[in-house]
């Protein structure tokens, strides 16, 4: 291999989909810099907690997030355009850039995620996140007497 | 799909929800969700001191770093709330004391804070960084000794509009000559003269300063030193700027204003020579807030200085503006967003100067980024209202202070009910009103109607009956604060909407007709509010029942009947019995 050839990472989806990425662009993710680092790459790297469709993405902020060529305002663009995607999807990146432990990832789409809940209610945060209720009524009119008279 | 998250990930997205609500909100969905936010809560508001204890706070959120409290009703401005009623900070304080040791910010408005409890505050928390007490009392400079001497940390000292107990201008002088950390610096409410050295050496070391509001002990003739030594400045309040006009000190003034090149706010300006005011001149293009509320300086003076700020967002002044000067401004500031126009002599019987409700008008015409409004005048007419009203619906907070009470349409003499109406009629978002003038009520009927967003409502001598209030209490389904003086409201409204109240922080109504009685009936129904009477009488019980009680809070708790009330406070308890404190 030439010294001026890019190093490339496989990576493999949990539902067994390659990706080529540039080594450079995929240390971004502290989990694959640790691996690179201590020597620990495997040939492909097998991320078991990501499918295709969501590694795709992840893929796709990393690389732009990479080039050295791009502004910070252009970055910014292009994170503006990159999170207009319904809720769940942005759900389960948040998922994989928490595995992955991609930091400005997780900060772009947490920002996002806490700006689409603004006022929504209780109701409202426990469907779109899929959550069980499990207060008792009792239980929950307590609470829910606390947070506005107290807190708010 | 069913998502797992793990804590770390709902901390990290729950870090990011700006709003208390939100954060109230995502802890109402499940048991394990409450218990991540509680734990990663760092800052608390608390909108009434007496809503709940201070352990109550500490239980729930055991990580707390910033907490905000109110206390006193907001009448207490206008000393409508005896002194001893209460807002005691120290059983705050005491209690964050044990279990809050990383907490960085205490901010306090309307409570009463002993020099005790800054003492306490010096000593308890490491890492301590802002300060802020707003229209706060019951201290003295030594407390401020304290704060000096052992905040090694700190950033932020304000202590706007706070009534302080000024023993000396010594205190500033405890800041160590390691202490470097400083931010912001509100003294501006202080009487007493600081050490100019002291003051001097603290700017200096300060690298970090960004707001320093002096005290009206600072002349005028000291300012460029001052100015030289922290030339990052954003925000600027003068001293007192009476000393007579000198060429040095006037020259100086400009070189050291003219490095400024970061000043956005200026404010101070007592007494203020005319003469002094071109020295700003070159800061002028950046200011967004300027506050000439003590600029004891003629319209054509003013309209100089405003001229030269084209990106004025907010003005305070005073009726001095005159509504020749106010129409300057509307031309000259086209993205002013809030004005306050304070009355020069209200006390006069007659107008001392020449602002009518026209000046207002043309703002509102003017300005179309105009939101925030608290005007002063003595003379207001329906017509008036109505153009404003249509002029910018895009209102949020409108005071109007017509300082006659009472006082009609001075053009067709009829009450401003119609004025009033088309405000809240127009101004859909409009959170914040306050009323004035002869208003019967129908005003009131307007108000149930439309005005469905506000949240805080100040009346005093309007209305004719319990009506205008029921319509207020059923129709105003945003209404967190509602203040009353000086009104026939009487005890049916107050008990018809009993349950209204407990979606609401407060309610205070004095010089009303409400009876011994009602209030009773009103605590025996609604185990969940305080319902205080403040009666500096004697015990109300000593009267008869339908006797109008003189002041009543009424406000929803969770902390049950308050335990420091002043022999002059009884809470009307679920068995109808008296509690004394």
């Amino acid at each position: 291999m030439s010294s001026s050839e890019e190093r490339k990472l496989i990576l493999k989806s949990s539902d067994n989909e390659e990706f080529v990425v540039k080594e450079s662009s995929a240390v971004q993710c502290l989990t694959i810099k640790n691996l690179v680092e201590d020597r620990c790459v495997s040939d492909p790297i097998p991320l078991a907690n990501v499918d295709s469709k969501i590694l795709a993405l992840v893929i796709e902020f990393m690389e732009k997030h990479a080039e050295t060529t791009l502004s910070n305002s252009e970055k910014k663009e292009f994170d503006v355009e990159f999170v207009k995607k319904p809720f769940d999807d942005l759900l389960e990146l948040i998922l994989a850039a928490n595995y992955l432990d991609f930091r400005e990832l997780m900060d772009v789409l947490c920002n996002t995620c806490a700006k689409q809940m603004e006022n929504w209610s209780v109701e409202e945060v426990r469907e779109k996140f899929n959550i069980q209720n499990d207060y008792t009524v009792e239980e929950e009119k307590a609470a829910r007497a606390e947070n506005p008279w107290a807190f708010e | 799909m069913v998502y797992s998250f793990p804590e770390e990930v709902l901390e990290y997205v729950f870090a990011f929800l700006s709003s208390d609500k939100d954060r109230n909100a995502v802890s109402l969905v499940c048991k394990s969700w409450y218990e991540i936010e509680r734990w990663c809560r760092r800052r608390v508001f608390i909108g009434n001191c007496y809503a709940v204890s201070p352990q109550i706070m500490i239980r729930r959120f055991p990580e707390v770093r910033a907490v905000k409290i109110k206390g006193k009703p907001h009448f207490a401005d206008f000393n409508l709330v005896p002194e001893r009623w209460g807002a005691y900070v120290y059983p705050w304080i005491s209690a964050m004391a044990r279990s809050y040791p990383w907490l960085e910010e205490i901010k306090l408005k309307r409570m009463v804070v002993t020099d005790e409890s800054l003492e306490l505050i010096s000593k308890s928390f490491k890492n301590f960084k802002v300060l802020s007490l707003s229209s706060c009392e019951g201290f003295t400079t030594d407390g401020l000794s304290s704060i000096a001497a052992n905040c090694r940390n700190l950033r932020e000292l304000d202590l706007r509009e706070s009534e302080v107990e000024d023993l000396s201008g010594h205190w500033l002088s405890h800041f160590p000559d390691n202490f470097t950390s400083l931010v912001s610096l509100n003294m501006s409410c202080l009487g007493s003269e600081v050490s100019f050295s002291a003051l001097e050496r603290l700017i200096s070391r300060c690298p970090n300063l960004k707001t320093l509001r002096l005290n009206r002990a600072v002349p005028v003739e000291k300012l460029a030193s001052l100015l030289r030594r922290a030339p990052q400045l954003v925000e600027f309040g003068t001293g007192a700027c009476s000393t007579e006009i000198r060429t040095d000190i006037f020259s100086n003034l400009v070189e050291a204003f003219s490095g400024c090149k970061h000043l956005e706010s200026l404010s101070g300006f007592w007494d203020v020579v005319p003469a002094y005011l071109p020295a700003m001149y070159c800061v002028c293009s950046r200011i967004t807030k300027l506050n000439l509320s003590y600029a004891t300086v003629q319209s054509p003076d003013l309209v100089e200085l405003i001229s030269q700020c084209s990106n004025l967002k907010c003005l305070w002044v005073l009726d001095y503006i005159e509504d020749a000067g106010l129409k300057a401004l509307s031309s000259y500031c086209k993205d002013l967003q809030e004005l306050r126009v304070f009355p020069s002599d209200p006390y006069s019987a007659e107008p001392n100067v020449s602002l009518t409700e026209q000046g207002l008008v043309t703002v509102s015409a003017g300005c179309p980024k105009l939101q925030s409004v608290l005007y002063f005048c003595r003379q207001m007419s329906n017509a008036a209202l109505i153009a404003i009203a249509r002029n910018r619906p895009n209102l949020l907070r409108f005071r109007l202070c017509i300082i006659e009470p009472q006082a009609p349409d001075y053009l067709t003499l009829e009450p401003l009910d119609t004025g009033f109406g088309a405000i809240v009629e127009h101004c859909k978002e409009l959170r914040r009103l306050s009323l004035s003038g002869l208003l019967t009520d129908r005003v009131f009927e307007y108000i149930g109607t439309h005005a469905k967003k506000l949240e805080m409502l100040s009346l005093a001598f309007a209305g004719d009956s319990d009506l205008g209030l029921h319509h207020v209490l059923s129709g105003c389904e945003s209404l967190r604060k509602l203040e009353i003086r000086d009104c026939p409201f009487g005890d049916r409204a107050l008990l018809a909407n009993a349950a209204k109240l407990e979606t609401m922080r407060s309610l205070w109504m004095s010089s009303c007709s409400v009876s011994y009685g009602a209030c009773k009936l009103l605590g025996q129904k609604m185990p969940n509010l305080n319902v205080e009477v403040i009666d500096e009488r004697g015990p109300p019980d000593s009267r008869p029942e339908s006797i109008s009680v003189e002041k009543l809070y009424v406000y929803r708790t969770v902390a049950g009947p308050r335990a420091d009330k002043p022999d002059f406070v009884w809470t009307m308890d679920e068995d109808g019995a008296l509690r004394f404190s």
